[in-house]
C-alpha cells in the first residue's frame, strides 16, 4: 500500500508541474490571439480597454474595394480592412496571399495594432467561398 | 429516378440497422439463435444495401447526373473521370454515406470473423455498432441528403470540384482518414459488449487487436496523406499549422496509440483494464469529436465551413454516447479492478504508463488549443484562438519525452527493472547517441547553422537528435540480439536471421519498425527548426541568393489548357558551381470553379528541400517568388513509409496463431 501511495503523490506531483506549465503558457499568452470576429467587438473592446497588449490579434473583416496597394520594394502589402461602416489600415509584411485574396475578399488577419491606428499584420488567411467545401479532414487553407 | 432509388436504399439501409439491434437484443434475451442469426444476416444486408447506395450516388458523378444538388455541387463535365469518381467524398452529404458505407463494411467483417469465438460478445456489438448507424443513416436522411434534388432548372453543368482537391492525395485522404474514423467505433462497440456481458477479461481486447490496429494504421495513412498533400499542394511552404481540422484528426490518434500500448500490459499482466475501456470509449468520442468539429463550424478553421445545424445532431449524439458508456462503465467498475499493480517506477509496466500520461497530455494540450476559442468566448466574452506557438511550445518538450520512452520501453525489464538490466541495455546506446549528438553539434557550429544559445529552437532539435539516436540505437540492438539468438539456435544467415525475426514475432519486431519510423519522423519535425525563408521580386534574368542555392529567371511560358489558363515561370538552380536543372513554378486559374492555385516547385534531398513559389507575376513580366529551405523533410516522409511498413508488419499473425489455426 505504502508503494501505491508513493506513486500516487509522485502521479499528482507530476500533474501539478504539467498544469502549471499548460496554465503559465497560455497566462503568458504564448502562440494566443484575441479574436474579434467583427470590427464593431473590436472597436467595442478598445472602448473598454479589452484588448491585451501581451496578446495578438485577429481580425474578421473585408478588403475595402480599391484599396490594395503592393509595395514590392519594402515585400508589403497594404489595404484597408472594413465592414462597411468602420475601417482600419492594414500593412501586410509579405506579399505571399492567397489567391482568394481580392477586393470584397472576406478576410482574417493575424498580427498586432501600431501606435499609429495602422494594423501591422503577419498572416492573413482568406475565408473559402461557401460554395466550395473542402474535403472533411483536410487540414485545407494557406494557413501560415 | 436513380436518386429517387439511392434515397429508398438509405431508408432501406436504416431498417435494417433498426432490425438488426433489436433481433440481436431479442436474440440475446430469449436466447433463441433464430434472433440471433437473423440480426447477424440484417448486418450483411445493411452493408449490400450501403454499397448499393453509395454505388449510384459514385455512377451519377461519373454519368454527369446534375440533377442531383450533390453532384451538381462538387463536379463537372470537363472534371476527369478519376476526380469525379472520388466526389463521394468531396463535400459533407456524400462523406456521410461513405463514413455509412465503412461503418456497415467494418461491421460486418468484425461480426463475421467474431460470430463463432465470441459469440456472445456478438448481439451487444451489432447494437452499438447498429446505434451508431443509425445517427448516421438519419443525418443523410433528414439533415444532409446525399441526394437531394436540384431544386427549379436542371443546371447543364456542375458548378466543378476545387481545383486543390484535384491531386491524388486528396484523393485517397479523406477515405483513408474515414476508415481509421469508423475503425475506432469497432473496439469500442467490442468493449461496450464486453460491459454488457460482463466478460470483463480481455478476449475483447484480444479480439479487437487486429482491427485496433487496423484503424489506427489508416487514421495514420490518412493524417500522413494530408500532411503531405498540404505540403506539395496548398503552397504556404510547410505540412502541419494546428489547424483545428488537422487537430480533430490526431485527437483520436493519440488516444488510439495510449490504447495499443496499454493493452498490452493488459494481455500480459493483466493491468489497467479500467484504462483501457477508458481508452477505447475515448477514442471512439474523439473520432465523432473530429467528425463533428470538421462538420459543423463549431470551432473556427480557415477552410471553416459554413456554420450548420448538424452541429446539434452531433452534440446530441455525443451526448448519448457518452451517457450509454459511463452507465456501463461506473456500473462494471469493481469488476475491472485489476488484480496486478505496478512493482516498481523502473519497469517496462511503469514505461508504458508514462507513454500513457504523455499522450494523454498532449490531448490535453491539443484540446485546450483547438477548444480554446468557444470556450474563452463563453467565458470572457473575448475569443482568445491559440495558433501554431501555443502548440509547439507545449507540444514539442512532451513530444521528446515521449520519443526517449521509446527507446526505454522496449529494453527495459518488466516488474522491476535491475541496476545491472539498465546498464547491460542503455549504457550503449547513452554512449553513441552522445557521440552522434555532440558530432552533429560541432558541425552545425562549423558550417555555421546551429546556435544553441541564441536558439530555443535549435536546442529542442539537438534533444529530438540525440532522444531520436538512442531509440535507434536500442532498437538496432534489439534487432542485433534476436538475430544473433536465433542463428545460434538454427543457424543460417546474419540477413536471413533478421528477417526471420519478423515473421517469429511480428508483434514486437513489427512494433520497432514502427519505433524507427516515429523516430525519422521526428528527425523531420526537429528540421524545421532551421528553416529559412526568404522573398524575392526578379526580373528576366536575373539572379538572386537563396540560402547556398542561386536562383535565376530563366524565361516564362503559357501552360493554358481548356480547364485552366496558367502561367509558367522557369528557374535555373545551381548551389556553388554546380547547376541542379530548371524548375518551373506554376500559377493556374480555373475558368469553371474561378479559382486560382500554386503549383510549387520542390527540390526534394535526404538533406533538406528548396521549396520554390511563384506568388505572382506581374505585367512587366517582373516575378515575385518566395524560396524557402526545409531541411530534413523528406525523413517525415521516409518514417511514414517505415511506420506503415512496420505496422503491416505487426498485423501479421505469429507462428503460435498460425498453430493455433491449423
Amino acid at each position: 500500500m505504502a508503494r501505491k501511495k508513493r506513486m500516487l503523490v509522485g502521479g499528482v506531483l507530476i500533474l501539478l508541474v504539467f498544469a502549471g506549465f499548460l496554465v503559465s503558457v497560455v497566462d503568458q499568452g504564448v502562440g494566443a490571439l484575441q479574436y474579434y470576429h467583427t470590427l464593431e467587438d473590436f472597436d467595442q473592446a478598445r472602448r473598454d480597454g479589452k484588448v491585451e497588449v501581451k496578446k495578438g490579434l485577429r481580425l474578421n473583416g473585408l478588403v475595402a474595394p480599391g484599396t490594395i496597394q503592393k509595395d514590392l520594394e519594402r515585400m508589403q502589402i497594404r489595404f484597408d480592412l472594413t465592414d462597411g461602416t468602420r475601417t482600419i489600415p492594414v500593412v501586410l509584411t509579405r506579399l505571399d496571399v492567397s489567391d482568394l485574396f481580392k477586393d470584397n475578399a472576406n478576410v482574417v488577419i493575424e498580427g498586432r495594432l501600431g501606435a499609429d491606428g495602422v494594423f501591422v499584420a503577419e498572416n492573413l488567411m482568406t475565408k473559402c467561398p461557401t460554395k466550395y467545401e473542402a474535403a472533411e479532414g483536410s487540414p485545407a487553407g494557406s494557413a501560415k | 429516378m436513380n436518386a429517387q432509388l439511392g434515397y429508398y436504399l438509405l431508408w432501406f439501409a436504416l431498417i435494417l440497422s433498426v432490425y438488426a439491434g433489436v433481433a440481436a437484443i431479442s436474440g440475446s434475451v430469449t436466447r433463441d439463435s433464430r434472433y440471433h442469426d437473423s440480426a447477424i444476416r440484417a448486418v450483411y444486408a445493411t452493408f449490400l444495401v450501403l454499397v448499393g447506395a453509395a454505388g449510384i450516388l459514385v455512377y451519377a458523378f461519373l454519368a454527369d447526373d446534375f440533377s442531383i444538388e450533390y453532384v451538381a455541387d462538387h463536379s463537372s463535365r470537363v472534371l476527369p473521370r478519376f476526380y469525379a469518381a472520388t466526389g463521394l467524398w468531396a463535400g459533407m452529404e456524400g462523406s456521410l454515406t461513405l463514413w455509412s458505407l465503412i461503418l456497415a463494411g467494418l461491421t460486418a467483417f468484425a461480426v463475421y470473423r467474431n460470430r463463432v469465438r465470441a459469440r456472445e460478445l456478438i448481439p451487444w456489438v451489432i447494437v452499438t455498432l447498429s446505434v451508431v448507424q443509425v445517427f448516421f443513416l438519419l443525418l443523410q436522411i433528414f439533415v444532409a441528403g446525399p441526394f437531394e434534388r436540384v431544386s427549379g432548372l436542371l443546371p447543364t453543368d456542375g458548378r466543378g470540384m476545387n481545383p486543390q482537391l484535384q491531386n491524388p492525395g486528396m484523393a485517397f485522404h479523406p477515405p483513408t482518414l474515414y476508415i481509421g474514423y469508423v475503425g475506432c467505433a469497432v473496439p469500442f462497440a467490442f468493449g461496450m459488449a464486453a460491459l454488457v456481458t460482463n466478460r470483463l477479461d480481455d478476449l475483447w481486447l484480444r479480439l479487437t487487436r487486429r482491427l485496433t490496429l487496423l484503424a489506427w494504421l489508416f487514421l495514420s495513412i490518412g493524417i500522413m496523406l494530408g500532411a503531405w498533400w498540404a505540403y506539395v499542394e496548398l503552397g504556404w511552404g510547410g505540412y502541419w499549422a494546428w489547424d483545428p481540422v488537422e487537430n480533430a484528426s490526431l485527437l483520436p490518434w493519440l488516444t488510439a496509440t495510449a490504447f495499443l500500448h496499454s493493452a498490452m500490459v493488459q494481455e500480459r499482466r493483466n493491468m489497467f483494464k479500467i484504462w483501457n475501456m477508458l481508452l477505447v470509449f475515448l477514442t471512439f468520442f474523439l473520432s465523432i469529436l473530429g467528425t463533428f468539429l470538421t462538420r459543423s463550424g463549431f470551432v473556427q478553421s480557415v477552410h471553416s465551413f459554413a456554420a450548420s445545424s448538424i452541429g446539434w445532431y452531433f452534440i446530441g449524439f455525443m451526448v448519448l454516447i457518452l451517457v450509454a458508456f459511463l452507465v456501463l462503465f461506473l456500473g462494471r467498475l469493481p469488476g475491472l479492478r485489476s488484480a496486478g499493480q505496478i512493482e516498481a517506477v523502473l519497469s517496462k509496466e511503469a514505461s508504458f504508463v508514462y507513454n500513457n500520461w504523455l499522450l494523454i497530455a498532449v490531448l490535453v494540450v491539443m484540446l485546450v488549443g483547438t477548444f480554446g476559442e468557444p470556450i474563452s468566448r463563453a467565458l470572457t466574452g473575448v475569443a482568445t484562438t491559440f495558433r501554431g506557438p501555443y502548440f509547439n511550445t507545449l507540444n514539442i518538450p512532451l513530444g521528446i519525452l515521449i520519443l526517449v520512452l521509446t527507446g526505454i520501453c522496449p529494453a527495459i525489464a518488466w516488474r522491476r527493472a535491475t541496476p545491472a538490466n539498465l546498464k547491460r541495455n542503455f549504457v550503449i546506446p547513452l554512449v553513441i547517441s552522445t557521440a552522434f549528438t555532440a558530432a552533429v553539434v560541432i558541425t552545425g557550429y562549423a558550417l555555421g547553422e546551429v546556435d544553441l544559445v541564441a536558439s530555443p529552437a535549435h536546442r529542442y532539435a539537438v534533444l529530438t537528435f540525440w532522444s531520436g539516436a538512442f531509440v535507434a540505437v536500442v532498437v538496432g540492438i534489439e534487432f542485433h540480439k534476436g538475430a544473433r539468438a536465433r542463428r545460434r539456435s538454427k543457424g543460417g544467415s546474419y540477413p536471413g536471421a533478421l528477417l526471420s525475426l519478423f515473421r517469429l514475432n511480428s508483434r514486437r519486431y513489427g512494433g520497432y519498425l514502427v519505433h524507427l519510423g516515429v523516430v525519422c519522423m521526428f528527425v523531420g519535425f526537429a528540421g524545421n527548426a532551421f528553416n529559412s525563408e526568404s522573398q524575392h521580386v526578379m526580373k528576366p534574368g536575373e539572379t538572386v541568393e537563396a540560402g547556398r542555392y542561386s536562383l535565376t529567371y530563366a524565361g516564362k511560358r503559357d501552360i493554358s489548357r481548356s480547364t485552366f489558363a496558367g502561367i509558367e515561370l522557369n528557374l535555373r538552380v545551381s548551389r556553388g558551381d554546380r547547376n541542379l536543372g530548371t524548375y518551373g513554378l506554376q500559377r493556374r486559374f480555373y475558368y469553371r470553379e474561378d479559382q486560382t492555385t500554386t503549383e510549387v516547385a520542390i527540390r526534394s534531398t535526404l538533406l533538406e528541400d528548396l521549396y520554390l513559389i511563384l506568388i505572382s507575376l506581374e505585367e512587366d513580366g517582373t516575378a515575385i517568388i518566395k524560396a524557402r529551405v526545409n531541411p530534413l523533410v523528406s525523413w517525415v516522409w521516409l518514417g511514414s513509409g517505415l511506420l506503415v511498413l512496420g505496422t503491416l508488419v505487426a498485423l501479421g499473425t505469429t507462428p503460435a496463431e498460425r498453430r493455433g489455426r491449423a
